[in-house]
């Protein structure tokens, strides 16, 4: 019993800097990483003594290495939890006949206008009008009114994603987006909130499903200092997204997986946004542990590897749970004693030292995560309003700098 | 590059934009050494033939390496093997491959260079070290493929031989025995052209193991210097290498230079210091850079350059360790460079077998040979670890 880990992430987040989240022991390890994006964060020879550190950006290169390593060290299993490398991943579980996610079931979850024809199909269609890119010659006939949203068929997350209102702001974009229009697609814009809908998927059962609202939306990310993911209260619009969800992941397939499902509250009512096959960023698996007791990153390890995760789930009480996301351009100091001054409302704080300096590129570009707990959503506002005092104050000798 | 320690890593980086380092297990701090996204690192037994062929189809676009290099010994064969599997320059591996196995050495020269023939025999030939015993009466065993001192014993003629097991004639080479100063010869090829770069004076115990080296040899005159410089190159010649570092070592009397052997890697047990401390070249820099740039650009900027420089290892009597000099003595002429004792009082000291057995060093720079001489034989006096008899 081999398993391969193919890493991107910071690898005390993806698989335990230790590999305690894998359920083999270090000589059946190998670990494909980068130095990039500290993926060797923590990394010691006696957790993973079979690593390789490769350069993640040439993708035919990672794919040639990972076959590589697949096939030499006889793997039995593939980790892969990054959105980038899990359609890798399922090829080279299929070329090798592994247990885990296949090309087939991980493709509807990965091509953007791929899920939404195959929602549509499966007569799920409350989804914004979508088209191919390479289909629309201008705006003026595209079947909806108002803005529009061109992004990767294959972007992350937030990322690769323009507004648009006019042809020339849409060339701009597609010229922005790499050039291709083939991998791009058009989609009318939605306004309103952002929830998402974090689940656990067993023998094609949803085994686990946590409801949670984005404090804003995903895509505002370089307009903001804070992004935060609170858990609802059951009842009402929590219902609501759980029957939306099942909806989508049983159109979508459901396979041995982790998924993040993300939903607008749009006027017409919950619109879906996009689904992916693995746990969701941004410490929403830190919320959901907090809330729920489940650890959707080791659950998605855990399947990978053909072992169903022992999900012991805890009752939702009245507490509101909030993970909340400080981005790193904000300030760059360990805020430690600030967060402690928020007494028993903060579960955990993790300080994220600049491993990738420069302008904040993603939606989860964080320095800081603090998982906070408060009575009620009235709580969960008054706690967010101390915290953002705290940054204020600990940002004060900068911006007097500045000025 | 292949089995790189830490230090020819950072070496290698001083030059090389973008490096595939590849070794058994990886080392510690491995995020530290690495320059981000120019590096890249691979654990595999570069030793095992059916690995490396495997790893060499994953060596293209951008992983296609210019040059494969390795400073190590295991890795020098390993890294000819991928060098002609890529048709990329550099050594051949019959070349390596003469310079690895003594007894291919020892032939070649023969057939090439008559003028640098011993007298030798495989160990598992009975009837020709018996002829060779005869002939020279003491003689030298020593591994086919050894480094380190580890496994070489004199043969005190054919009662010697009788006691030697089976298991140690095997994979063996027996030589007549060479007399006179043991030097190695630190040197640079370019398209067949080598530079001597350092001539080191080398003291051994009793049992062939080596307790100092010292640069410039202080027992060779002038003429013998230049023997030994004609020799080494002629070797190296006639062994076929062409380009990079290589480590010979020879016996000088006055009759004859002897070459005990070479390998085309620099020399280990700090002579690259010593290169460093008294020509100003950064020989670990250079026996990775050659392919890219020449001795001169790798001198070190502001190097010392010191008339003289010494390694000297610190040895002891079997037992148990009494006490250790934790500071050096002074030493009148002689700047320590370092100074490192690597046992305390209560450890065990064992016989003196190989290198491995070594109990610390001490690096040395001098004002005179004549210096860094006296400097050196009063260390091997052994005047630093003090042991008792004890369980050793």
């Amino acid at each position: 019993v081999t398993t391969l880990v193919i890493n991107r992430h910071p690898l005390d987040w993806t698989v335990g800097a230790d590999g305690s989240r894998l359920p083999v022991s270090p000589s059946q390890r190998v670990l494909l990483t980068r130095t990039f994006g500290s993926g060797l964060r923590n990394w010691r020879p006696e957790s993973f003594p079979d690593v390789v550190v490769t350069d993640m950006s040439n993708a035919d290169q990672l794919e040639h290495v990972a076959r590589w390593l697949a096939r030499t060290r006889e793997v039995t299993s593939i980790v892969s939890l990054h959105e980038k490398d899990l359609l890798m991943a399922a090829r080279l579980r299929e070329s090798r006949d592994l247990p885990g996610p296949t090309p087939a079931q991980t493709l509807p979850y990965r091509d953007k206008l791929l899920m939404k024809r195959r929602l549509l199909a499966q007569g799920y269609d409350s989804l914004p009008l979508v088209l191919p890119a390479q289909t629309v010659g201008s705006l003026s006939s595209v079947p909806w009114t108002g803005r529009s949203v061109v992004k990767s068929r294959w972007g992350l997350g937030a990322s690769e994603v323009v507004v648009v209102e006019d042809d020339e702001e849409l060339a701009a974009a597609v010229d922005y987006l790499g050039g291709d229009a083939t991998r791009l697609q058009i989609e009318e814009f939605i306004d309103g909130a952002m929830c998402h809908v974090d689940s656990v998927v067993v023998d094609g059962e949803i085994r686990f499903a946590a409801v949670n609202r984005y404090l804003n939306p995903p895509g505002e990310f370089s307009r903001v200092r804070f992004q935060a993911s609170y858990t609802l209260p059951p009842g009402g619009l929590y219902d609501e997204l759980l029957a939306h969800n099942r909806r989508v992941l049983t159109a979508l397939g459901l396979h041995d997986c982790v998924t993040h499902v993300e939903f607008f509250l749009a006027d017409r009512g919950v619109v879906f946004c996009e689904a992916a096959a693995r746990p969701g960023g941004g410490g929403i698996d830190k919320l959901v542990l907090s809330a729920h007791g489940v650890d959707l990153v080791t659950a998605a390890v855990l399947l990978q590897c053909g072992v169903a995760p022992d999900l012991d789930i805890t009752s939702p009480d009245a507490v509101t749970y909030g993970a909340v996301g400080i981005y790193r351009n904000v300030v760059d100091t360990d805020l430690t004693t600030e967060i402690a001054q928020l007494g028993s409302a903060v579960v955990s704080y993790e300080y994220i030292p600049q491993s990738m300096p420069g302008e904040v590129r993603h939606t989860t570009d964080f320095g800081h995560l603090i998982v906070v707990r408060a009575a009620g959503q009235s709580g969960f506002d008054d706690v967010l309003t101390r915290l953002s005092e705290k940054v204020d104050r600990a940002t004060a000798p900068y911006a007097e700098e500045v000025a | 590059v292949l089995g790189a320690s830490p230090n020819i890593v950072r070496a290698a980086q001083v030059v090389a934009p973008r490096i595939l380092f590849a070794d058994r297990t990886p080392p510690r701090g491995l995020a530290g050494l690495l320059r981000g996204e120019r590096d890249q690192f691979f654990t595999l037994d570069y030793s095992d033939e059916r690995v490396m062929e495997e790893f060499a189809s994953v060596l293209i676009g951008d992983l296609s390496p210019d040059v494969v290099l390795s400073v190590t010994e295991s890795g020098l064969l390993p890294a000819a093997r991928l060098t002609s599997v890529l048709g990329l320059p550099g050594t051949p591996v019959e070349v390596v491959r003469r310079t690895r196995d003594k007894i291919a050495m020892r032939t070649c020269l023969a057939e090439r260079a008559p003028a640098l023939a011993w007298p030798f025999a495989p160990g598992s030939d009975e009837a020709a070290v018996l002829t060779l015993l005869e002939r020279h009466g003491t003689c030298i065993l020593k591994p086919v493929d050894g480094t380190a001192s580890r496994g070489v014993r004199r043969v005190e003629g054919l009662s010697g031989w009788a006691r030697i097991s089976a298991s140690e004639r095997a994979g063996a080479i027996v030589e007549k025995l060479a007399t006179g100063v043991e030097v190695s010869v630190e040197t640079m090829s370019h398209g067949g052209r080598h530079t001597v770069v350092a001539v080191v004076e080398k003291r051994t115990s009793p049992g062939c193991v080596e307790v100092a080296h010292l640069t410039p040899a202080p027992s060779l005159s002038p003429s013998d210097l230049d023997r030994v410089v004609s020799v080494t190159c002629e070797c190296l010649t006639a062994l076929g290498l062409k380009d990079g570092p290589s480590h010979t070592e020879l016996f000088v009397s006055d009759l004859e230079v002897t070459v005990v052997e070479t390998h085309n890697r620099p020399g280990g047990d700090g002579i690259a210091d010593l290169v460093r401390l008294t020509t100003g070249i950064d020989w670990r820099r250079a026996s990775v850079a050659w392919p890219c740039e020449t001795l001169e650009e790798a001198v070190a900027a502001g190097a010392e350059r010191a008339p003289a420089a010494a390694m000297v290892f610190f040895t002891a009597a079997p037992g148990i360790v009494r006490s250790v000099r934790l500071d050096a003595p002074k030493l009148t002429g002689v700047r320590v460079v370092s100074w490192n004792v690597d046992v305390a009082p209560g450890d065990r000291v064992g016989p003196l077998l190989s290198s491995a057995d070594r109990l610390g060093a001490a690096q040395l720079a001098a004002g005179s040979v004549e210096d860094l001489d006296r400097a050196v034989e009063s260390l091997l006096a052994g005047n630093v670890v003090f042991t008792e008899d004890g369980l050793a």
